[in-house]
């Protein structure tokens, strides 16, 4: 009887530690679509961009160091940095202020940042309208997929 | 036997026929005949709301971050020749970001300008700047457009001129000097515009927060107002609401319409650009007056030089020091007259050929 007793006690303070715990670990998510892009203050826009950006070239220098420099993914990886990266292209500054812009549409806010990054990227090197529009809708169609199991509980 | 039951029967049908007249004394309710009025259907959902369908307004589409909303609503109001005034700064800003190349973020002058504009800005602000690693102070565009929001609809939202307008709205800037040329004013709009708009940092990554260099942003924001206070044309900044709060310190009592036009006519742009250009503009004249004066000190050198030369009297042969007498000059050594030298010998030539001596 008293060993159950002093389980069940414990196992309330257990519970009670892991609670508090929770409430207490500080936790930051990263914006995966403009509606949560939106909800960050510039300065972490910024630090995030500039995170982005790094991070970005760090995983593509790895492509090259694990796979081989002739190797398709090095290749894969050469063809989607000139593509998608931002590093070396533009600076964080730059970065924020296109997807502010791109965001500033509200149909464009269940667009994913990654998606919109790369179209922004392809708009400013002079992509034609229609095929940046095409983008741009495919694009809230996924977003929208995404975010439709999501939002459900 | 037959009598009795007679009797009871006679009881029975008078008290049922008494019954019967009791309750038909009440008058029965009248009956009129229904009427179907045939009146315009309406289906009421019970399951789905009924929305109220209401205009958008630039508020709304402000707050939802709406730039082509908003731009469109403010165009057309604008064109209609409604009161928006109100909204001419956020309008400003908010194209300005738009079109700039890192427009989500300003530099310390068009700070300046809201700062002395907007009483509380300084203060809200100062928690969103970022320095660069160039040391360079930036403010962010999307937090100060929430600020300028907030103001209007408080009703408190002064004009403040933004860097890169139209033409039209910065050509007539003659507050401080009108004697433009326009080849001079051209260049004095470009630089403004440089000058007022963000100054591009660098790409780099390496960026402090605001609280490290508190001291580095106030010294422009302090200095601007100040140094544009003796001159309040310069001032960028008008009423447009009627309702504008009297603590603020630029409103002029005008209540500004809705054709906007007259009000970046009476106002120049930012202070430190302008006194930037009255520094350059007063350039020529001070610098002629330096280069005149520079010319006749070079002509009273020249004339002190020539007098000096004129009036130098012609040296004296005798002693330059007493204490050092002058030695009689000896005469110069005469080199006394020698031998020719004779040509060596053939075996003294290879001897000498060797460099040996013997």
């Amino acid at each position: 009887m008293k060993k159950i007793v002093l389980g069940l006690v414990l196992l309330t303070f257990a519970t009670a530690g892991f609670a508090q715990q929770r409430q207490t670990t500080p936790e930051i998510t990263a914006p995966d679509n403009g509606a949560e892009w939106l909800k960050l203050s510039s300065t972490e826009k910024l630090f995030w961009a500039i995170g982005y950006s790094q991070g970005y070239r760090e995983a593509l220098d790895k492509i090259d160091v694990t796979a081989g420099p002739a190797s398709p993914c090095a290749s894969l990886a050469v063809r989607t940095e000139r593509q998608t990266s931002t590093s070396g292209k533009l600076s964080g500054f730059e970065l924020v202020s296109g997807l502010e812009r791109f965001y500033s549409d509200p149909a464009n806010t269940v667009i994913p940042i990654g998606s919109a990054i790369r179209i922004y990227l392809l708009q400013a090197s002079g992509k034609d309208q229609t095929t940046i529009q095409e983008l741009i809708d495919t694009a809230r169609l996924l977003g929208q997929q995404q975010a439709g199991p999501r939002s459900t509980p | 036997m037959r009598k009795s039951t007679l009797i009871v029967a006679l009881i029975t049908v008078a008290g049922l026929t008494t019954i019967s007249v009791i309750g038909q004394e009440e008058a029965l309710p009248a009956v009129t005949p229904r009427q179907i009025v045939l009146a315009e259907p309406t289906v009421f959902l019970a399951a789905e709301p009924i929305r109220e369908l209401h205009a958008p307004s630039l508020v709304d589409a402000a707050r939802r971050n709406d730039y082509a909303s908003f731009d469109a609503l403010y165009r057309e109001a604008k064109r209609r020749g409604e009161q928006v005034g109100q909204f001419d700064t956020l309008h400003e800003l908010w194209t300005w970001s738009y079109n700039d190349p890192i427009g989500a973020f300003y530099g310390s002058d068009m700070h300046a300008r809201f700062a002395h504009a907007y009483p509380g800005y300084t203060a809200y602000i100062e928690d969103y700047r970022i320095v660069d690693s160039h040391g360079n102070t930036f403010y962010p565009t999307s937090e100060t457009r929430t600020f300028l929001l907030d103001r209007i609809v408080e009703g408190n939202a002064p004009r403040v001129l933004i860097a890169g307008q139209s033409p039209s709205e910065e050509a007539p800037a003659p507050v401080v000097r009108p004697a433009h040329t326009p080849a001079t004013h051209a260049r004095t709009a470009t630089r403004r515009h440089a000058a007022s708009s963000a100054p591009k940092p660098a790409a780099t990554t390496a960026v402090r927060t605001t609280r490290t260099a508190p001291a580095k942003v106030e010294t422009p924001v302090t200095k601007a107002p100040a140094a544009s206070a003796p001159e309040p044309d310069a001032i960028a900044s008008a009423p447009v609401a009627s309702s504008a709060s009297p603590n603020t310190t630029a409103s002029v009592p005008a209540p500004a319409p809705a054709p906007v036009t007259p009000v970046p006519v009476a106002a120049t742009p930012a202070p430190a650009p302008v006194f930037k250009d009255v520094a350059q503009e007063a350039k020529p004249e001070e610098s002629g007056a330096a280069s005149r004066g520079l010319l006749l000190l070079v002509i009273g050198i020249i004339g002190i030089g020539l007098l000096a030369v004129m009036l130098r009297t012609p040296r004296e042969s005798g002693p330059v020091s007493i204490l050092t007498p002058q030695q009689p000059e000896k005469p110069a050594p005469v080199e006394p007259l020698r031998k020719a030298p004779v040509e060596p010998q053939e075996g003294e030539k290879k001897t000498r050929a060797t460099g040996s001596h013997g």
